[in-house]
Parts: structure tokens; C-alpha cells; sequence
């Protein structure tokens, strides 16, 4: 027997969807073209939320202070559409503060209504996350339980999320009175999207010099709302994984990527500086590859395409990738330096196809 | 050097009384021929002893002839010319020069002129040749002029005589006539005494064949040794840029040995193509430096204007290999074998161009 594709197997079993991908593809156009009008020079960013938000993943921002991570989410938050929710990560932040909010009422009777998290109800589509390496680990917790299940225990009920999607920003300059995210937590962020100064003189003239860009409420207020209908995709997502092929080619070549990633001297990177049998603690979960997997197929999908190429598992393979490869703690200051030329080497050593 | 050949050419008066007929041979040389100095005969005496001979004041030998009475009429006019009648050595060459005017119709025949070889046991003819032309009172002039070498060894200074030239006129009717030329007395000398010149023994004697002369061959040694290196280095060079073994992996000319593994998989069918494809996809890679994928081609043939060419055709290929590997097409099916390998051709004419 031939060995065919897991699409193609799985595909024989599934009808076709029903719903227009095709009319979806165009929301989303529209949906990054509506971002980018808040959000100049960071094109990239921008597609990858966006693949984010189609592949039904959490994000992590990173990046220095005043890039414009918060505007840049604000701005997708707003587009999106939905109930929006933000929370600001400080060391005495409680998992509590994010459920309850418990204050004293105008009769002097304290009272406890819900927090931040269960404000706008199951209906929730965006919990944003500032600042998330302030916060406590116990706050981390809950917020992986959040993030995972999609659901919280409050008030003596299980509250269930269906929509929400969790953006989080983190910087990347101060290390003091911060709480290092557990690898865990940081396994259930789909994405972790660098977010740098752009490099175009232009562009920077423009975010520094155009008013326009100095008042961020207005700046997201301009945008259009709700460009995309946020109930919507879960099954557009669905629709995705399954409309979008892989050939076998392609699995064995993800996992020849993830194997480069596990083992890089048996592929042959070598990295200034570093003993390559010992880098790696872990290389990539099942679960981190699957979800490369699924980013893939959603930019295949954004592209036009029914099929998924190395262009597109190469496109969101750091994001996806570099924050769930664990170095060996000598190596973790360096780590934001080796973790990229780990992965650029990846992609200059396995064959494609 | 021939003997007399310096020498100045005289014609004389006859002289002397004619004899009578057929014994026109002169004995004696010409009692005028002192007084034809040669000009020339003081600042050559300098020279070497045979220069110093031949140079030797010219002799003009002017003989004439006596004609017998029924010839008369037919052959008007004798004379003969010879070099300076001495000092000639065994081994000389002289030229006797016979000059005829015959009265029409009457004409010399060639056929009677002697042949060359030889004529006595010391005398060899090596040429005889006639030229003919208009002589005065409407006769014809021939000049004959006969080449002898002499072989005799004189063992002290001799006279020797030429044997005279037989000379035949004919006419028409057939009639013939013939008439001696002249003959030529010399005086013949020995090239050295016969007793052994007191301590010049080894100066006289014979002495060993002078050693042949080797030309140096160096430079032309060294011209084809370095018109064999020049070879070599072009054959290398021509082998490394087209990238022939032992440079077919050469790393700067992967699409050279592309070319072999995708004209040899190419005919394989799907599957066939697939290694040709790959083996493609590989040379892409090495040209590139890194693993080449279908958006970063913009890139690459931006650095390298020699593929710029083949731009449609890279395209081409790379939407062909998507689909073959990562869709569901057939492979081949977007672009045939065949076209697969022309690419690979093309490509590495190309890369020969970077």
C-alpha cells in the first residue's frame, strides 16, 4: 500500500464544508486591510494575527516599549468586532481580579459583580492581556486554564468562551519584578510575534511626525468595526483545515523540520558559539508542530491556495515555533539570537520538497 | 667557385693564320691574351690562392676556325670562348662558349651536340645547351655553351686539351654538313707537391669531414613546450568552466550536473520526473546557497542576471513542482519531461554566464 497524506485520508470521510471560504477570504482581506490603516510598517504582524485569529490561536506580543504592540491589538480587537476585554498584568494582580470585581455600593453594602473576564459573558472574543510577565503565576494559571479549555470556574458555575481568542504583550526590556511566563502557558499561545521599530525611514517619519498616529483612541476609533464576524470563526476556521491539502510530501517535510529542531547537528546546523548536542531541551510539542500545521493552512488559505507549500509552513514557522524550543539554560541568555538563526538555518538545510 | 668565373669574356680576333681544314684546334693559347689585364687583379691577389687563381688577370681565348671549303658556305663563322687556360685543379669547372653563324637554310642540329657525361677518362661533360638568334648578313647565330668538370690528377703542371665538339648543320633537303668546334688547351697543376711539405704535413694532409653542423633546437623546444602548456591550461579551463570531470562538482556549477541527473531521470515517468525535479530543486538550492522556495525566486534571479533569461521557464517549473509535490496534480503533467531537461540546459548555459 502506498503511503497517502493524513488530508487526503481524512478528507475521504469529510464532506465538503458549506460555507464560502472564498467570501471569508475576502472578510479577511478586508479585515488586515482595515488593521493596517491603524497599524503602518508591520504588514507581517498584522497577517500573522490575522492567520491567528483563523486557526483559532492565542497570541503573545513581544517586543520593546512603545512599538505600538497594545495599538496593534486595540486596532485588531476593534476590527474583529465583539466583546473586547482588557486587563493590565501587575505583581499584586490576583486570579480573583480577573473574575470578580468587588467593590463597596451606594448603600454601603459591598458587593462582588463580574470581573473583568466574565464582564460581557460567554460572548467574550478578545481578553487582552497587557504587560502578562507582570502578573503572578498564580494569575498565569488561571490564564492557562482560560486559554486551554476556554472556560473558568466563577461564581459557583462553569463560564464557557467559545469565541475568545486571548492577545497578550509582553516586553521584552525589564526583567525586574516580572514572573517569566511557565513553559506551559507559553505552549498554549499559538503564536509569539516579535514586534520591532520598522526599518523603513518613511514609515517612521510618518509614525513619529503625522498627528494622526499621536492619539491612539482616535486612531482606533477611525477604523471600521466589526469587519469580520467574530461568532463566525470557529467554523470558518474548521472549514479551513479541512478545505486546505497536504501532501505527503509536505508532512514528511514538516517533519523533517521538526526533526532539524529536535536534533540540529544530525541536520547539520552549526551555530557560532554553541555545542549543538547540547542546545536543545525540547524541541517542539506535538502539540506546537500540529499548530504549525494549522497556521500553515491558514496562510495557504489567505494566499489563494488549496494546498499548503513550504513557503507557507516557512511563513509562520518562527512564530509558531521558536517560543515552545527550550534551550539548555546556558544557552537562554543568548536565546532570542540562537532560537532565530536555529530557525533560518532549519529552513537552509531541509530539503524542500 | 667555377673556375674562371670572374674571369672577363673576350671575344678576339682569329689569331694567327687559319689552319688548314678540319684542323681548326687551336694547340696554343692566344698570344693576345695578355693584354687583357683584368682591372681588378691587384687588390685580388690578396686573397686565397684559388680566389687569387681565378682572379688572376681574365684570359679571353678567342679561337678561330678554319673552315674546310664545302662547309664554308654553310657554316660562316667560328669561335669559341674559354677562361683563363691555367692554373686549373682537379675538381674545376669551366664553360666553353662556341659560337656558329650559319648561312640558311642550313641550321645547327641539337641532336648532334654531345651529351652530357663523360668524355675521356678525365673529363666529364655536365651540360651542353644552344641558343639561337639572328646573326649579321642574314645568317643564324647559335651559342653553345658546354660545361665540363676535369678529374685529372696532375703530378706536376700539364697541358691538357679538350677534345673538340662535333658541330652538324642540316637544311632541309636533308643535306648535312658537319664541322668541328674548337678545342681548349690548359695548364693543369697539381694541389700540392708530391714530396711532404717540410712541417706542414698536417696543414696539407687530408683532414676529417668537418663536423655536421646541430642546429640549437632550444627555442623550438620551448615554443612547443609552451604551446602544450597554453593546450593544457585552455583544456582545464574549458573543463572547469563547462564543468567536465573532474570539476563536475564543481559547487559554483550545480546546474552543470543537474543537467545529467535530470537527463537521465527524466525518462523514468513519474516517478522519473520526480528525481529530475528534485535533482532541479537541488542545484536551485546550491545556486542559492540555501533552500530555494518558490517566493523567494523574486530574490534570486534579482541578484543573478544571467537567469533573468530563463525567467518564465523557472516560474514554470516551480508552479509544476508545487502542484506535483503539494497538490494534487499529476507530475509532468504542467510541464513535460522533456521541457524539464531543455530548462536544466538552459540553466547551466546560464550559470557558465555568472
Amino acid at each position: 500500500m502506498t503511503p497517502t497524506s493524513i488530508a487526503e485520508r481524512r478528507s475521504a470521510g469529510d464532506g465538503a464544508p458549506d460555507i464560502s471560504l472564498d467570501d471569508w477570504r475576502a472578510k479577511a482581506l478586508a479585515f488586515e486591510a482595515e488593521v493596517s490603516r491603524a497599524v503602518i510598517g508591520q504588514p507581517h504582524v498584522v497577517r500573522l494575527l490575522t492567520i491567528a485569529l483563523f486557526a483559532r490561536g492565542h497570541v503573545l506580543l513581544e517586543g520593546d516599549v512603545g512599538v505600538g504592540k497594545t495599538t496593534i491589538l486595540r486596532a485588531v480587537a476593534h476590527a474583529l468586532g465583539g466583546p473586547f476585554e482588557r486587563i493590565e498584568g501587575t505583581v499584586d494582580l490576583m486570579p480573583t481580579d480577573m473574575l470578580y470585581a468587588a467593590y463597596i455600593d451606594d448603600a454601603g453594602k459591598p458587593r462582588v459583580d463580574p470581573g473583568p473576564a466574565l464582564r460581557h459573558g460567554e460572548d467574550l472574543a478578545v481578553f487582552f492581556f497587557n504587560e502578562i510577565n507582570r502578573a503572578r503565576p498564580q494569575v498565569h494559571s488561571l490564564l492557562l486554564r482560560l486559554m486551554a479549555e476556554r472556560s473558568v470556574t466563577a461564581f459557583g458555575k462553569d463560564w464557557s468562551f467559545p469565541h475568545l481568542v486571548v492577545f497578550a504583550d509582553r516586553n521584552r526590556v525589564e526583567k525586574e519584578e516580572t514572573f517569566e511566563l511557565p513553559a506551559a502557558a507559553r505552549d498554549r499561545f499559538l503564536m509569539e510575534i516579535g514586534v520591532e521599530t520598522p526599518h523603513d525611514a518613511d514609515i517612521r517619519r510618518e509614525l513619529v511626525f503625522d498627528p494622526r498616529f499621536h492619539d491612539v483612541d482616535r486612531l482606533i476609533g477611525g477604523l471600521k468595526r466589526a469587519v469580520l464576524d467574530h461568532r463566525g470563526l470557529n467554523e470558518a476556521g474548521r472549514a479551513i483545515q479541512t478545505s486546505v491539502s497536504t501532501s505527503l510530501t509536505l508532512e514528511h517535510y514538516v517533519l523533517a523540520l521538526w526533526d532539524a529542531l529536535r536534533a540540529p547537528a544530525r541536520a547539520g546546523i552549526v551555530i557560532d558559539g554553541v555545542d549543538m548536542d547540547r542546545l536543545i531541551l525540547a524541541g517542539g510539542s506535538p502539540r506546537g508542530v500540529g499548530a504549525l500545521v494549522r497556521a500553515a493552512r491558514v496562510r495557504a488559505w489567505l494566499e489563494g491556495r488549496d494546498m499548503v507549500l513550504p513557503e507557507d509552513v516557512r511563513a509562520v514557522f518562527a512564530p509558531v515555533m521558536a517560543h515552545r524550543i527550550f534551550l539548555d539554560p546556558i544557552y537562554e541568555p543568548r536565546r532570542e539570537r540562537i532560537v532565530r538563526a536555529l530557525c533560518g538555518q532549519t529552513f537552509d538545510k531541509v530539503p524542500a520538497p | 667557385m667555377r673556375f674562371g668565373e670572374r674571369a672577363a669574356r673576350f671575344e678576339t680576333r682569329p689569331c694567327g693564320p687559319l689552319p688548314g681544314v678540319r684542323s681548326m684546334i687551336a694547340k696554343k693559347p692566344c698570344p693576345h691574351f695578355g693584354d687583357f689585364a683584368d682591372p681588378h687583379a691587384g687588390e685580388a691577389a690578396a686573397a686565397g690562392h684559388f680566389e687569387a687563381r681565378s682572379v688572376v688577370a681574365a684570359a679571353a681565348l678567342a679561337v678561330a676556325f678554319a673552315l674546310p671549303a664545302p662547309a664554308a658556305a654553310q657554316i660562316l663563322d667560328r669561335s669559341m670562348t674559354a677562361p683563363q687556360p691555367f692554373g686549373v685543379l682537379l675538381g674545376d669547372v669551366f664553360t666553353l662558349k662556341t659560337r656558329v653563324d650559319v648561312a640558311p637554310p642550313f641550321r645547327l642540329d641539337p641532336s648532334a651536340l654531345p651529351k652530357p657525361g663523360p668524355v675521356t677518362y678525365w673529363l666529364d661533360l655536365r651540360s651542353v645547351s644552344s641558343t639561337e638568334r639572328k646573326g649579321p648578313n642574314g645568317a643564324t647565330r647559335y651559342e653553345i655553351s658546354a660545361e665540363y668538370q676535369t678529374f685529372y690528377a696532375p703530378l706536376e703542371a700539364i697541358e691538357q686539351t679538350t677534345p673538340p665538339m662535333k658541330l652538324v648543320v642540316v637544311d632541309d633537303a636533308g643535306k648535312r654538313v658537319e664541322a668541328d668546334g674548337a678545342s681548349w688547351s690548359f695548364i693543369t697543376s697539381p694541389l700540392r707537391p708530391i714530396a711532404a711539405t717540410a712541417g706542414g704535413g698536417s696543414a696539407y694532409g687530408l683532414r676529417p669531414d668537418a663536423a655536421p653542423r646541430l642546429p640549437s633546437l632550444r627555442s623550438a623546444e620551448i615554443k612547443v613546450a609552451a604551446a602544450g602548456v597554453a593546450a593544457l591550461l585552455a583544456l582545464a579551463w574549458l573543463a572547469f568552466a563547462r564543468a567536465w570531470p573532474p570539476f563536475h562538482k564543481r559547487p559554483a556549477r550545480p546546474f552543470a550536473a543537474a543537467v545529467r541527473s535530470v537527463a537521465r531521470a527524466a525518462r523514468g515517468g513519474e516517478e522519473g520526473w520526480r528525481s529530475a525535479a528534485l535533482a532541479l530543486h537541488r542545484a536551485f538550492d546550491a545556486a542559492a546557497g540555501r533552500r530555494l522556495l518558490g517566493e523567494d525566486l523574486a530574490a534570486f534571479l534579482a541578484d543573478r542576471p544571467s537567469f533573468q533569461q530563463q525567467d518564465a521557464g523557472i516560474r514554470r517549473f516551480f508552479d509544476a513542482s508545487r502542484i506535483a509535490f503539494f497538490g494534487r496534480g499529476r507530475p509532468g503533467a504542467d510541464m513535460p519531461a522533456s521541457e524539464l531537461v531543455a530548462l536544466s540546459r538552459s540553466l547551466a548555459a546560464a550559470e557558465r554566464a555568472t
